[in-house]
């Protein structure tokens, strides 16, 4: 497999230099690059969220293995770390974007997909301990005086989500 | 050639020289990047996509419902605002000779 063969439309904006595809919005953006073990690697980016959610149709329906990987990490400098950033990024972003939804829409397991990278790289202690100071801030609340009532950050929906999906990493691993 | 692709690439131009210009103003400052990243010196593709993005887009908000297509002789530019009163009255610009040539044609009984 190439990097040709994930490019999605005949537009000027698609770019390769080096090891990456790169996508242009006003400035060129990385979005994947193919591992020595023929795994595809695709960069979660917000600022290219369409193409992301294109790509990853994709290559679901050409059934290859892929994971992904935080923005920084396109650059040299950003490597420091990168399983603490890989793990933080992929739950950060299952929080905060509209990737959740997009991802819900076309039955992608996205957590299945973390363990799975967390099992290739052996870094279980690194996501438990994430995943605890996510959780922190997932469930932050505050006391409103004017209403007498309590206020969430997050909306109860992703709170739910987040407090069980420890449960879906654990039968993630037994599979 | 001033089709969608050409107005595409002078909003395009338009939009890195404001993103240039505010990569300049907040060189020491935090900024917030798309992802939701805190960066301290951040760089030009930091600021695309970010909640700040109507500080260097040209969007349509509740007080204007139409987003204008550029044309340097219709817009407020240094050329057109110095002594030709509105923009779009200068004289050899494209906009005044169709003008004109509508008058001419309508003196003949062509249009």
């Amino acid at each position: 497999m190439e990097l040709n063969d994930l490019i999605l439309d005949n537009s000027a904006d698609w770019s390769i230099s080096g090891d990456m595809l790169h996508y242009k919005k006003y400035v060129k953006i990385p979005v994947c690059y193919i591992d020595t073990e023929e795994v595809v690697y695709v960069f979660l980016d917000n600022r290219i969220k369409r193409v992301v959610v294109k790509l990853v149709r994709k290559l679901l329906k050409m059934g290859k293995s892929f994971h992904f990987a935080y923005p920084d990490s396109s650059n040299p400098a950003g490597i420091f770390r990168y399983q603490n950033k890989v793990v933080y990024h992929y739950l950060q972003t299952y929080i905060n974007s509209d990737f959740r939804s997009e991802f819900l829409k076309m039955d992608f397991d996205y957590i299945g997909n973390l363990v799975k990278w967390v099992q290739k790289e052996e870094c279980f202690e690194v996501l438990k301990e994430v995943y605890d100071n996510l959780k922190l801030e997932v469930n932050k609340q505050s006391y409103q005086w004017t209403s007498g009532k309590k206020e969430y950050d997050y909306v109860e929906e992703i709170r739910d989500d987040y407090n069980s999906m420890w449960r879906e990493i654990q039968i993630n691993i037994l599979l | 050639m001033r089709d969608r692709a050409w107005r595409r690439h002078i909003e395009e131009k338009v939009v890195l020289s404001r993103l240039r210009r505010l990569q300049n103003h907040r060189t020491w400052w935090h900024v917030e990047d798309a992802n939701g990243y805190w960066l301290n010196n951040a760089i030009l593709p930091d600021h695309i996509g970010t909640v700040t993005a109507h500080m260097y887009k040209t969007i349509k908000t509740k007080y204007k419902s139409h987003k204008n297509k550029y044309s340097p002789n219709k817009t407020n530019t240094r050329k057109n605002s110095c002594c030709w009163g509105r923009p779009g009255e200068t004289p050899n610009t494209r906009e005044f000779q169709t003008r004109e040539l509508i008058k001419v044609k309508q003196e003949y009984g062509i249009k």
